[in-house]
């Protein structure tokens, strides 16, 4: 049992999730009280790692429902398994069984498909739902979700109510792609979820990466904090940074002014234009990462 | 502190962060269960009450306000709060907001209205009463206090882009929903004909009984999209509205390109309410429609009978040759030819406007002056180049 923020921030921190003093009091908060919670933040800052994180440090199965345009309850919840049930009338049809027999069976949960939402519902143990990009789903679906994250049941017509034996604890992420409903924030807690500070993101490196020598790390976390601070079309994700530190690791790079880092700077940043701006000015970006350091 | 918290949720909402009773309920069992230490107080109230990330600036100021860090300051908050509470008023009205508290409070109070700022209008806009007499005042009067709703129905000169991204999140919401309705003809046939091969292979699972009919699905032209974008100041508001729905229609084509222009082209990308041209556009040049047909005519197979060329602009070229033999040759090869024009009907053809000109090689032009008449203007235009 989990009594204070802190033994889960520990917990995190041993599956390599470094996280701000937030996050832990939220994500605590929001396992302890049984709500939602609510991840918006850039994307790249870390909120699907977020669940996939605490799914590992508490031993929780990791269900995962990803969001998109036109997803439906028969994608998110459950859908009858026809041909089953087809299969069955008609073997049945040959026993010559009576109709309410033949009813009841087929209408039990033997016929039913479990999509995530209904499988998160009757897991026998805790599990950490992950519903990633809620921005994405439509309007309707959203509505949808409110019922579902409220009382944590499901009614299906044919079968009944099922109701969860364990409440899973339930990550949201949005990349604010659209203003999500009052409804459904009013129900979850809410994270706002940055890109990590150039300390934390050096203690990330550390845990990540650990053979990178400390102050090659140190000058990492700072470009590529330097980089965030510039008008790009996309900003390197932690992910990026890690990847990045790992493959001048590989290179044997040992200062960021090696004329060979230049070329790696596709793995921070995927886009070309980007790349034309960071590369036009890679010297002065490394003076004025140093300059974070000094602040 | 229950008191104290409940001032807290009382001027929370007073400064349009609509906590509700759920919400503050949350907050209280938080607090219960974790302690009044500063910092874990801080962000629990935080993460139960603040569900968007433009309130947080105003709840850290609050939160200061009302939970000082140093002991000294909290001391002499006790001793000014006092009075009030014994008053039995029962803690201050919503609308009383910290106005006529002390002076170092009613300093702060000016900047936090500076940082409700753009982007939280309307949330400004329903927190009323608090704000009598000065947010309103405060705020330009623009579109700002308006919601999309309203703003679809005034005239594009005058709205300001600026105003308008801040609107993009919800805009690209409605062109995505605006895209989907009419992919939806493609993606999920429920008439039409009926695709016998698949339909027997389904029944198989079945033993045979054929359950379900399998359509067949309509297939989308293939069809390549050329988007020629005036964006000089006088349209520029027209057309962040038309980039942001034909970008969202980019799925229906087999091949879209972009282009900007005021006098040349300029291939554009269009993410995120920005335009990111190519090249290099000169946004202060003057409108040259002539110098643009002659420069797009130049390339032998950007116009084929599969292009479909969409033209948003004034046609307002300063006087400069219209180029309407090359405007003939070009909507020849194409397979149609769609002029949209913000400019209200009656001024076409007044002072140097060309429209004239290429009207009668257009397979359609339309008249928009508001977001909505454009918005609406779409399906016929897909409709009628047989999309």
């Amino acid at each position: 049992m989990i009594e204070r923020p802190e033994q889960l921030r520990d917990k995190l921190e041993s599956v390599g999730y470094l996280c701000a003093p937030q996050l832990e009091v939220s994500t605590f908060l929001a396992l302890r009280l049984n709500k939602p919670l609510l991840v918006e933040g850039p994307a790249g800052a870390g909120k699907t790692q977020l669940a996939v994180s605490l799914s590992q440090a508490l031993g929780y199965e990791l269900i995962r429902l990803q969001c998109y345009e036109g997803l439906d309850s028969t994608h998110a919840l459950y859908e009858w398994n026809y041909h089953k049930q087809i299969l069955r009338l008609q073997s049945d049809r040959l026993r010559g069984a009576a109709w309410e027999e033949v009813e009841e069976q087929i209408f039990s949960p033997a016929y039913l498909l479990e999509r995530p939402l209904l499988r998160a519902l009757t897991a026998s143990r805790r599990t950490v739902l992950l519903i990633d990009e809620v921005d994405k789903a439509d309007e309707e679906f959203e509505a949808f979700l409110l019922e579902f994250l409220g009382e944590f049941q499901v009614s299906i017509p044919e079968y009944g109510v099922i109701r969860a034996h364990q409440r899973p604890l339930v990550v949201l992420t949005s990349n604010r792609a659209r203003e999500l409903s009052e409804a459904l924030r009013r129900r979850c807690f809410y994270l706002y979820l940055d890109f990590p500070t150039v300390e934390l993101e050096r203690n990330i490196l550390r845990v990540r990466v650990p053979d990178l020598d400390e102050a090659l790390r140190e000058h990492v976390a700072r470009f590529v904090h330097t980089l965030r601070k510039l008008q790009l079309r996309k900003h390197p994700s932690v992910a990026e940074a890690i990847d990045w530190a790992r493959s001048l690791l590989a290179l044997g790079i040992r200062e960021l002014q090696d004329p060979r880092t230049r070329q790696t700077l596709g793995v921070l940043l995927k886009n070309d234009e980007d790349l034309d701006t960071v590369s036009g000015k890679f010297p002065s970006l490394l003076s004025q990462s140093h300059k974070v350091a000094r602040s | 502190m229950k008191r104290r918290l409940f001032r807290f949720f009382q001027e929370l909402r007073a400064h349009g962060i609509q906590a509700s009773p759920a919400e503050t309920l949350d907050a209280a069992r938080a607090i219960s269960l974790l302690g009044i230490e500063r910092h874990v107080l801080r962000a629990a109230l935080a993460t139960s009450l603040v569900k968007r990330k433009g309130d947080l600036p105003v709840f850290e100021r609050l939160f200061e306000l009302y939970f000082p860090a140093a002991p000294k300051e909290l001391r002499k908050r006790r001793r000014h709060d006092s009075p009030r509470d014994s008053s039995g008023r029962g803690g201050p009205q919503p609308g009383n907001s910290l106005l006529g508290r002390s002076k170092a409070e009613d300093r702060a109070l000016p900047s936090i209205h500076h940082l409700r700022g753009s982007d939280q209008c309307r949330e400004a806009e329903e927190s009323g009463p608090s704000n009598e007499g000065e947010a309103p005042q405060g705020q330009s009067p623009g579109l700002k206090q308006h919601s999309i709703r309203t703003v679809l129905d005034r005239p594009f000169p005058t709205i300001d882009v600026q105003d308008v991204r801040e609107l993009q999140s919800e805009l690209e919401w409605l062109a995505r929903a605006f895209a989907r309705r009419l992919r939806c003809r493609y993606a999920a046939a429920h008439r039409g004909r009926v695709d016998y091969r698949r339909t027997f292979r389904w029944s198989l699972a079945q033993g045979g009984i054929m359950c379900r009919i399998a359509w067949q699905k309509r297939r989308p032209r293939h069809a390549d999209l050329v988007v020629l974008c005036d964006l000089s100041h006088s349209v520029a508001t027209a057309s962040h509205f038309f980039l942001t729905f034909v970008y969202a229609l980019r799925p229906l084509f087999r091949r879209s390109e972009f282009y900007g222009f005021v006098d040349t082209p300029v291939e554009i990308d269009f993410t995120n309410g920005t335009v990111y041209p190519s090249g290099k556009l000169d946004l202060g040049a003057r409108s040259d429609y002539g110098k643009l047909l002659r420069s797009l005519s130049g390339h032998p197979f950007r116009f084929s009978a599969n292009t479909v060329l969409f033209i948003l602009g004034d046609a307002r070229n300063n006087w400069r040759p219209p180029e309407r033999e090359t405007f003939a040759r070009i909507a020849g090869q194409c397979h149609a030819v769609v002029w949209i024009n913000p400019e209200p009907q009656q001024r076409w053809n007044t002072g140097d406007s060309v429209i004239g000109a290429y009207a009668p090689f257009c397979t359609l032009l339309v008249e928009a002056t508001t977001p909505r008449e454009l918005i609406g203007a779409l399906p016929a235009a897909f409709s009628s180049v047989g999309l």
